[in-house]
């Protein structure tokens, strides 16, 4: 006997502002599953750098044959549906709504991949409010897309418990590889009939606020602690940043220090550098000048020691 | 172009997939010789599809008249090549809900069917070493025993459905089924009955 492979149309854009190719990992899953991916509906072919690199998910769907179909109105969407006629969708990170009646179209709907345990957290900045919040544990939850944002009915989740020194980007890559493998032992599930999703609970949702440029900008009122939860909530974006006579440099690590230092003032102290703040002070172990590469600490009261107040 | 393993398989109008196969009495080394050649065409099969995995298979479709089927350890693993082996098996039991569900076979090209099954069965059969042994399945692998069981009394899924104008349905070359017309195609062929 032989089985039909489900079809499947993916949705995906990439770099969500963790700098991460969510939707490349989930897209090369599928194919090496052996779905029959029919194609791949971004809205945009490149990056937002100047660079205009081609986006992951796209090499990706090249690779292997899968057409791409870049920004689709709806009305072409809807017929380009119509005419194939697919068992399932697979967003994840695609960045806009989809309308209901383009949902309604797949037999099994749209599910998607949201990096938080819903109700909780919904919204376009999960992981870095679970950093912000110290929270011990996250988790990854595969849902069915519904027209009301990250509302949709759960299919599977898992729980990831945290250290409370993971960064942005460590925490996406673990809850999306996480999130591949619940998508696809849900998948077959899902369509034979075995696993019914839950509704979620609404009472218990919660929103997180989108992050601005701004938020970034590291304020020396704010405690060691908080800071230092800012630098591993803000890598890849918005970066946690500081100004010192004109040149801007973004922590990308950093620990907190007893060591008191003059507030808003880059010091070095006993070979430690230090920025002052509320009680304390932030200890940088790496650092970004502005249009140079990461460095270690060390390597940054070297070359840029006229920052420095002595 | 030469023979290859998957050239075995013997397709419809072939009248071979409509007779019984015989008990299997003793496991020698030929017995193990075919179980081999039915992994080697289901696996050859495969790897000409582009959108179909090879699930399980009869011993009567590579023109072997016996009762052997072999089974996929996982339905959805492509890269998993492992099957079950099951010697003279029989459904001892059905149980549970009749579902319909799409099937399609490796000796009937392109045409899939939506067929009703038991959703449980029990199954008897003797393993590789000879021994017997019991199972009990449901959902999807239930579908499959009762499909390749069938094979062993030479029947074959269209023939469950063959009065269902609306449970056939074909393979497109993009992997998506289209529904058949059921007049034109399927009721007076010459290939499938």
């Amino acid at each position: 006997m032989n089985k039909k492979l489900p079809t499947v149309l993916f949705f995906g854009n990439e770099q969500i502002a963790t700098g991460i190719s969510s939707s490349a990992i989930t897209i090369k899953s599928l194919i090496d599953a052996n779905y029959s991916v029919q194609a791949n509906v971004v809205h945009n072919a490149t990056n937002n750098r100047r660079n205009k690199k081609i986006t992951d998910n796209i090499t990706v769907a090249e690779q292997n044959n899968v057409p791409v179909i870049v920004n689709p109105s709806n009305q072409d969407l809807l017929l380009f549906i119509q005419q194939n006629n697919f068992d399932i969708g697979v967003l994840v990170a695609y960045g806009k709504i989809i309308p209901q009646n383009v949902i309604d179209m797949f037999k099994f709907g749209i599910i998607n991949i949201h990096p938080s345990l819903l109700p909780l957290h919904r919204g376009p900045t999960p992981i870095e409010s679970v950093i912000l919040q110290n929270s011990k544990t996250t988790g990854v939850s595969v849902m069915s897309l519904s027209a009301k944002m990250d509302a949709g009915p759960i299919i599977a989740q898992k729980e990831l418990p945290l250290n409370g020194s993971e960064s942005k980007k460590q925490i996406a890559e673990s809850l999306l590889s996480l999130g591949s493998q619940l998508l696809l032992s849900a998948i077959p599930k899902l369509i034979d009939g075995t696993l019914l999703p839950t509704k979620q609970i609404e009472r218990l949702a919660s929103y997180d606020n989108k992050i601005s440029k701004q938020d970034g900008i590291i304020n020396p009122q704010k405690t060691a602690d908080g800071l230092e939860k800012e630098v591993r909530a803000y890598l890849g974006w918005p970066g946690s940043r500081l100004e010192v006579h004109g040149t801007w440099l973004t922590v990308t690590k950093a620990s907190t220090s007893k060591i008191p230092a003059i507030k808003g003032i880059l010091t070095l102290i006993d070979g430690q550098l230090l920025y002052g703040c509320n009680g304390g002070s932030l200890k940088i172990e790496q650092i970004k000048p502005s249009g140079k590469k990461e460095m270690s600490a060390a390597a940054f009261c070297n070359g840029y020691a006229h920052l420095l107040n002595k | 172009m030469s023979k290859t393993p998957k050239d075995t398989i013997i397709t419809l109008p072939n009248p071979h997939l409509r007779q019984r196969s015989q008990k299997v009495g003793v496991i020698t080394q030929q017995t193990h010789n075919y179980i081999n050649q039915m992994v080697a065409a289901t696996l050859d099969w495969e790897a000409s599809r582009n959108h179909e995995l090879g699930i399980a298979l009869a011993a009567i479709q590579i023109d072997l008249k016996l009762r052997i089927i072999i089974i996929r350890e996982d339905f959805e693993d492509k890269n998993n090549k492992n099957f079950t082996i099951l010697i003279n098996p029989v459904i001892t039991k059905y149980e549970g809900d009749i579902v319909e569900d799409y099937e399609g076979c490796l000796s009937i090209k392109d045409i899939y069917g939506k067929v009703p099954r038991y959703n449980k069965v029990r199954v008897k059969a003797t393993d590789i070493n000879g021994e017997e042994t019991r199972l009990s399945a449901d959902g999807f692998i239930a579908r499959v025993l009762q499909h390749e069981v069938d094979h062993t009394n030479g029947k074959l899924f269209i023939d469950h459905i063959k009065d269902s104008p609306k449970a056939f349905y074909h393979l497109d070359n993009d992997g998506q089924l289209t529904p058949l017309n059921y007049e034109q195609e399927i009721a007076n062929s010459t290939i499938l009955w």
